[in-house]
């Protein structure tokens, strides 16, 4: 295994009086994304720190394989709040060449080649002359992240990064974070909240829970171990579904019929209110079709509805008029 | 036109010459500008007193103008990386306020039954106000050194500060009105009086200071995330404050010493220059900094002097009619703090 860069030997981490993590052997490996997840207050930003070399470790080692200067073998993004005012976005992007300047911080060609390649990556060409003060929380994350690029580590370790982002922000920076894995061989390490997003990108998961450990594993054979019911006690949710579990308050059966989407958000409507779906004992039928390029519900065999809503008021007042 | 919006910065030292060519024309005596010109160029000329007047008042206050000026806004600029706070000034420390005390205690020790000096020369004062500077920059290093917070540092900064302002209040109480009035004076700030000898002790300080600003552009410019941020970048955050706080020490200390505590311009000059030069790169804002303080200064003097007449006002009253505005605009018009 020597895509290995980054490995830990009974790595104990916490403070004075609390452990948080014990006997932990993990390691990370170049060109794969980790997702690090756990209930709040478990210590994933400890760890992190810890990794980083911000934290001392209470005992234990971590190897970084790639320099001995830790700051040129990993960048961190975290979650402390960054506010400067007067700095552009591409001068908050250059500080992460920090490392490599003079005395002076001049900044060499070299340098500027690397900045450009991360301003590239993340997009941010059209933002660069933009204060940081005026960029949306989004933007500014992706800054952060051109940031700890442009310190040009093999290991990036990255603190919630798609916190307090809206949903296609959150999927943005997987997908870019996927990227880097890939194109440029960067081991990643994320803890995040997003566990959909988790599984369906990440190539391990880290799972902290009980009994000081991390469990790791790759997302499918995490799920169906169960491991993640267990941690997360999730309370209406069922993760080998990928559902909610919804509460069946009518008596009445639909079977629901058809194909695509429509269909399967006319499920979704019809659980979310309380409705069963099967096929045995269904006691109503809704076929979901498609006439010259239009959707169409035909309820019963006898009505036509053009939308999921007209569909579900059909069945509530049928409950009512009973 | 371009070439003028992107180059901003040449406004400063352009400003700084008309001002010092200015700041030297102008005084209680009207020497005409063609004959200040000579008297520049070395020419002893028509007038030997002018020749006298130009080059040994004129000329070296104009320079502790510059100096004064130079050091206060360093130390203002670095004070406000440091803490990530736009109120913070080169005397948030409490070092002026040290300084102050020391300087009360030369003055108005007679009255509390210590004696320290019979007839206290400009020399005892400077090396009273270094002592008290060092004193008090002895103790807040201990303290930082012990604290890793910057904000816990600035409120103890504060504290000492009112405790030596306290401590002068109850020397002042005690003491009589002449020792008062001598100590009154000090604390109005003074940039003329210097000669040649002490303007050297001044510029070895300034240049010390400036050349370890100079060398912590990399830890000021990074200083702004954070400390996780910045170890993360490499940066020594502990060493770095030690240094921060030494230069800006350092700076305060020898101007409060030559010039008395004069207000506002390190607090207000990073501010100016900011809205001049967009930018958080130290290796341009030290530079520039350095330059607007001393452009500032030389402003300050000229309306202290008040042209023509024989009136000096106190330069810290000037500062501080100058100061207090900026400071006030910025407060209305930032909506968040911010440095």
């Amino acid at each position: 295994m020597n895509n290995q860069i980054l490995i830990t030997r009974k790595l104990k981490v916490g403070y004075d009086q609390l452990t948080l993590f014990q006997d932990l052997d993990l390691n990370l490996e170049k060109g794969k994304l980790v997702c690090f997840m756990g209930p709040n207050g478990v210590g994933k930003s400890s760890l992190i720190r810890t990794l980083a070399g911000l934290q001392k470790p209470l005992s234990g080692e971590i190897d970084r394989l790639s320099s001995d200067e830790i700051h040129k073998h990993l960048s961190v993004v975290l979650t402390d709040r960054v506010v400067g005012s007067n700095m552009t976005t591409g001068e908050l992007i250059a500080t992460g060449r920090l490392p490599y300047l003079n005395w002076a911080a001049q900044v060499s060609n070299k340098d500027k080649t690397i900045i450009d390649d991360a301003v590239d990556k993340m997009r941010l060409a059209p933002l660069l002359d933009k204060d940081i003060n005026e960029l949306s929380d989004g933007q500014l994350q992706m800054a952060m992240i051109a940031r700890a690029l442009a310190q040009d580590t093999p290991v990036m370790l990255m603190d919630e990064p798609t916190a307090h982002l809206d949903l296609n922000n959150r999927l943005e920076i997987m997908n870019i974070l996927l990227r880097l894995t890939r194109s440029m061989n960067k081991a990643v390490l994320v803890s995040t909240h997003e566990l959909d997003l988790a599984l369906q990108t990440a190539d391990e998961i880290w799972l902290a829970g009980g009994n000081k450990s991390i469990l790791t594993g790759i997302p499918e054979d995490l799920v169906l171990s169960g491991v993640f019911d267990e941690i997360f006690r999730f309370k209406g949710f069922d993760l080998r579904t990928g559902k909610v579990q919804h509460e069946i308050r009518h008596s009445i059966i639909i079977k629901v019929s058809g194909e695509g989407h429509e269909q399967l958000w006319t499920r979704n409507a019809l659980e979310r209110n309380g409705f069963a779906i099967g096929d045995e004992q269904a006691t109503h039928t809704v076929q979901v079709r498609n006439l010259d390029g239009k959707t169409q519900w035909l309820v019963d065999d006898s009505q036509i509805f053009a939308t999921i809503k007209e569909v579900l008021d059909h069945f509530l007042m049928s409950l009512r008029s009973t | 036109m371009e070439f003028l919006t992107r180059n901003r910065w040449i406004v400063l030292p352009v400003l700084l010459v008309i001002l010092f060519i200015l700041n030297i024309s102008l005084g209680s005596v009207l020497i005409p500008f063609g004959n200040i010109l000579s008297i520049l160029t070395g020419d002893e000329g028509t007038n030997p007193v002018w020749f006298d007047i130009v080059w040994d008042f004129r000329m070296t206050k104009a320079l502790t103008c510059i100096l004064a000026g130079a050091s206060l806004a360093i130390g203002g600029l670095l004070m406000q990386t440091l803490f990530r706070n736009a109120l913070a000034g080169p005397d948030v420390l409490g070092l002026s306020s040290g300084a102050s005390l020391a300087v009360s205690l030369i003055f108005m020790s007679q009255a509390s039954g210590i004696q320290f000096m019979s007839s206290p020369s400009p020399w005892a004062v400077v090396i009273a106000a270094s002592v008290g500077c060092g004193v008090i920059f002895l103790i807040v290093l201990a303290i930082s050194s012990r604290l890793n917070d910057n904000t816990s540092l600035l409120i103890i900064g504060l504290m000492i500060g009112a405790t030596a302002s306290s401590i002068v209040s109850v020397l002042e109480f005690i003491s009589k009105a002449e020792d008062q009035q001598s100590f009154l004076l000090w604390t109005f700030g003074s940039l003329g009086g210097l000669n040649w000898k002490e303007l050297q002790v001044l510029s070895v300080a300034l240049v010390i200071a400036m050349t370890l600003a100079f060398a912590l552009t990399k830890p000021l410019n990074v200083w702004f995330m954070g400390e996780n941020y910045s170890r993360s970048m490499g940066v020594d955050t502990k060493r770095s404050r030690v240094l921060i706080i030494l230069a800006a020490s350092l700076l305060t200390g020898a101007v409060t010493a030559f010039c008395g505590p004069i207000a506002f311009v390190g607090l207000a000059v990073p501010h100016l220059t900011r809205l001049l030069i967009k930018t958080n790169n130290h290796r341009v804002l030290i530079p520039a900094v350095t330059v607007a303080g001393a452009a500032l200064m030389l402003f300050c003097d000229i309306i202290a002097q008040l042209p023509g007449t024989a009136y000096v006002l106190p330069i810290n009253a000037i500062t501080a009619l100058i100061g207090a505005p900026v400071v006030i605009s910025i407060i209305i018009r930032a909506k968040r703090i911010t440095v």
